[in-house]
């Protein structure tokens, strides 16, 4: 599944065949677009973590540019590309802290809003019809606050580690991989999911 | 189209991760804010990094915080700025070395513009602001010496 689609905020995006690597090398050496191309590639990783703490879509924008703010202050110390949506997460996971100390108030996994339709820009093209993917999604947010968080990240792309979802959730790393399965069968099991998974589609 | 395989933890997994980008996306002003960051860098302005602390767990961090008072330091090459915010979001700050300059409040979300959207610092290098809410830094100077603060959170 390809995650590099059109954007819309009016800048020339480079095809999504470069490695993230190539991304921030030549975002060094002052290339806009692959600076674009680098916040494209891993906007999914930051966005998911900045769901499961209860901010505003305002703070939660905030935090967002933050953590790429500093990456764009790091981008010169950077010597594992490849470790990036990981770093990227644990910035976005501390903004989000330092943002609750400033607002002294913690709400962790409250529900996030419903904003399908709004803003979708960068969002691929659909490999799912409508009716299932709205099922996916009532399914998915009649689960447990704990199940949201760890399939929010265990589904982001590019993908995190079992280490990193572990250092982001504060859970056991052997504990992820039972309590995703778990997670799935909950999601499995929703009345909405369930015409779907016994092969009585409609 | 024809009906993915649930039962199959991978399938059921990248069917989610597009369903959940799509009841979640990120909005396009944030991904523009991100990008704006490319701007500051490359065209007129050194940037004044936020000093890492010695009290909290984040790499970025205050490096005091005392009942509602804290202080933020910003360091660049040529200038230091200081600033101590209180619980009313009432800033005084303190250039070193000193010197008299135009400050102004840059403001990144959409969560309300500062009070003061610019200050002189006195020939002691000392200003006062009045922050507003969310994302803000400060540009100190103009033209090409001027020094730009790493954001901050009001």
């Amino acid at each position: 599944m390809t995650r590099d689609g059109p954007v819309s905020y009016g800048r020339t995006i480079t095809s999504g065949t470069e490695s993230l690597s190539d991304l921030v090398c030549q975002a060094r050496t002052g290339d806009r677009n692959a600076w674009n191309s680098l916040i494209e590639r891993l906007k999914g990783v930051v966005w998911r973590v900045t769901a499961d703490a209860g901010l505003a879509i305002e703070d939660r924008e905030d935090v967002f540019a933050v953590a790429f703010f500093r990456l764009f202050e790091h981008l010169d110390t950077i010597r594992e590309p490849e470790k990036l949506p990981g770093w990227l997460a644990t910035t976005a996971r501390n903004e989000v802290r330092q943002l609750l100390r400033r607002k002294r108030r913690s709400q962790p996994c409250s529900e996030i809003e419903r904003r399908e339709g709004v803003d979708m820009g960068g969002v691929d093209e659909a490999l799912l019809d409508g009716e299932l993917r709205a099922a996916l999604q009532t399914a998915f947010l009649r689960l447990g606050c704990p199940c949201q968080e760890l399939l929010r990240l265990v589904t982001a792309v590019p993908a995190l580690s079992y280490e990193q979802v572990s250092e982001l959730m504060g859970i056991p790393r052997g504990a992820i991989g039972p309590t995703r399965k778990r997670c799935l069968e909950r999601l499995r099991q929703s009345p909405e999911l369930r015409v779907f998974v016994q092969g009585q589609p409609r | 189209m024809s009906e993915p395989d649930f039962s199959d933890d991978d399938v059921l997994l990248a069917a989610l991760s597009e369903a959940l980008d799509h009841l979640d996306p990120v909005p396009t002003g944030a991904l523009r804010a991100a990008s704006t960051s490319w701007e500051i860098f490359h065209v007129d302005a050194e940037l004044a990094g936020l000093v890492t602390d010695t009290s909290s767990d984040g790499p970025i961090v205050l490096l005091r915080e005392e009942a509602d008072l804290r202080t933020l330091t910003f360091v660049s090459s040529r200038l230091t700025v200081e600033i101590e915010v209180d619980g009313d979001r009432r800033a005084v700050g303190v250039l070193s070395p000193p010197a008299a300059m135009a400050i102004e409040v840059e403001a990144a979300s959409s969560q309300g513009q500062p009070l003061t959207k610019t200050a002189l610092s006195d020939d002691l290098g000392r200003f006062w602001l009045d922050l507003g809410i969310g994302l803000c830094r400060l540009r100190i100077g103009s033209g090409p010496d001027a020094v730009v603060t790493s954001w901050f959170y009001c």
